[in-house]
């Protein structure tokens, strides 16, 4: 859920450049399928954190069939907040880690 | 797009088919709504496998399968929660639960049933051949054993205890390992039906040459199976052959509590009383007890109805006038309950028992139950008395208590009591187990009985 509201960070997408755009935000890590994808689209529509739009930013070079998602105020502000949560958890990971390195590095001590 | 359309390769139209198809799959609501946005995002899907050059294998088991296999089941679930009214999800629920429990009650469905019992089969087979590689460890265990053992009693224990999932060290002193259970037999496997068929034959044997260990075995607890053991005609066998010993009229007389047969009971308690060997330490202090105390009580009292033999015994111990004591001869002629009684402040109430503790005290000790001896005489002792009961203890071996010779054998609470009785017995000083001893005999006599 949160990879597609990042992915919306960068502009109004349609369904597949959301799922290419997921895949590139995550390294490769997330693939999201039709119904995956189109299954949480609809959730997100429903808590009004993705709205549709009529908009079509690359009119030109577009099937017409295409519909294109965009980030609400609410969904903007949810990107927000889930970030800020991630940040604290990776901070505190990250501080952890050092401990546990120190830990581990003395029990190989007390080992040996 | 139809352009491009036309450059796709034709599995591309062949696999977007299928995944047309396959979006019936989801709820008509949600095909409806999404259906045509999948349909493009799928075909957009396989372009891209194209370029990046694989085929549509790839595609229909790396993406379509999991794909539809994740999320079709939480759409069904979402639509009947989301778009249902509450009646009708309601409704929905208690079906579902209906049929849940019609479906999973393997005696209502067939097909579940059958299911079921191939599981059961398949479980069963592979406990069957875990235990059975169990067993058949602890059967050349029992083997290795058997070659120490020089008796087909012996010979006998060992294979049932293999198939119980224990071997026991040769006379039985100590557990080897355990580990298979009950269930072995419970399954039945060929290991421990092996097993059986050699205690079985072993056992028979010793039956057969009226070997006293396995008459008296065959009788108390069965080795082998009880077919082989013929509990009754052993117990017959072993009165003819061992009439002298008390513990064999102790199993007599247990037969005949469950029985209710009175005769049969009267006629084992005058021989338990005038037997002159006991098998076990106990079996010649209860005898001892017996004789002394000349209490057997008619037996019209003890059997007027059939009981259990707990039952019988507590009544037994009540018309020894030992009312809170459960039994005092039960099959294994234990003692514990006598002397804990009269080790109890009960039996400092009652000047009565007390005098019976005291003499059963004495007995006891005449017989070598020194610790237990001490103990009930000097608890049940007269005030004046204390000093004789320490004379007559002095200068007695106390290692030869409960029949052992090896001191390791006696419990730490045993060693205790020896070491305290022995010193009081040996320099006649007083420790605090014994002031206190003291001081409750004290008193108990200020008490009324």
């Amino acid at each position: 859920m949160h990879h597609i509201l990042l992915a919306l960070l960068e502009g109004d997408l349609h369904g597949y450049a959301i799922m290419q755009s997921v895949e590139a935000l995550s390294d490769g890590a997330v693939r999201m399928g039709p119904g995956t994808l189109y299954g949480t689209l609809k959730r997100l529509l429903d808590q009004g954190l993705v709205e549709e739009t009529d908009e079509r930013p690359a009119a030109d070079d577009d099937d017409e069939r295409r519909r294109y998602y965009r980030l609400t105020p609410s969904g903007r502000e949810s990107v927000r907040s889930e970030t800020a949560r991630l940040s604290r958890l990776v901070k505190f990971a990250s501080k952890h880690a050092r401990w546990a390195h120190t830990f581990e590095a003395q029990a190989a001590v007390v080992k040996a | 797009m139809n352009a491009r359309k036309s450059n796709d390769p034709r599995w591309i139209g062949v696999l977007c088919r299928v995944y047309s198809g396959a979006l019936w799959l989801y709820p008509t609501s949600h095909r409806k709504r999404w259906g045509d946005a999948m349909r493009q995002a799928f075909r957009d899907r396989c372009r891209e496998a194209v370029r990046e050059g694989r085929g549509p294998l790839n595609v229909l088991f790396a993406e379509l399968l999991p794909d539809l296999a994740k999320t079709v089941g939480s759409e069904h679930v979402d639509a009947i929660y989301l778009e249902v009214n509450p009646m009708k999800r309601l409704l929905y629920v208690l079906i579902a639960a209906f049929f849940a429990m019609v479906l999973l009650r393997p005696d209502v469905s067939p097909a579940v049933d059958k299911v079921h019992g191939w599981w059961r089969q398949r479980e069963e087979l592979a406990y069957d051949r875990a235990y059975s590689a169990h067993l058949e460890a602890l059967a050349q265990a029992a083997e290795r054993q058997r070659q120490n053992a020089d008796d087909d009693v012996t010979t006998a224990i060992l294979y049932r205890d293999a198939t119980q999932g224990r071997a026991l060290y040769y006379q039985g002193t100590g557990v080897m390992f355990e580990g298979a259970g009950i269930l072995s037999e419970a399954i039945g496997s060929d290991a421990s039906k092996a097993l059986l068929d050699r205690a079985d034959a072993a056992f028979a044997r010793a039956l057969k040459a009226d070997d006293l260990w396995a008459l008296s075995l065959a009788v108390r607890k069965c080795p082998a199976r009880p077919s082989v053991c013929a509990r009754d005609a052993s117990l017959a066998r072993l009165k003819a052959l061992n009439a002298s010993n008390g513990a064999v009229w102790a199993y007599d007389l247990a037969d005949a509590h469950k029985a209710g047969d009175e005769e049969r009971s009267r006629s084992a308690l005058a021989h338990m009383a005038q037997s002159t060997r006991f098998d076990t330490h106990n079996g010649r202090t209860v005898r001892a007890l017996l004789m002394a105390f000349d209490r057997v009580p008619p037996p019209s009292r003890l059997f007027a109805k059939k009981r259990s033999p707990s039952e019988a015994a507590t009544e037994m111990a009540q018309a020894l006038a030992y009312p809170r004591q459960g039994y005092l001869f039960d099959e294994y002629l234990e003692l514990k309950p006598f002397t804990d009684f009269c080790r109890s402040s009960d039996a400092l109430t009652h000047t009565q028992r007390q005098a019976d503790c005291r003499a059963a005290g004495k007995l006891m000790a005449e017989q070598g139950e020194l610790v237990d001896g001490y103990v009930t005489w000097m608890r049940n002792a007269a005030p004046g008395e204390l000093d004789s009961v320490r004379e007559a203890f002095r200068d007695r071996e106390w290692r030869s208590w409960g029949g052992s010779h090896d001191p390791s054998k006696i419990g730490i609470v045993g060693r205790l009591e020896i070491r305290l009785a022995g010193r009081r017995g040996m320099d006649g000083r007083e420790t605090t187990a014994a002031r206190k001893g003291e001081h409750s005999i004290e008193s108990a006599h200020d008490v009324p009985a």
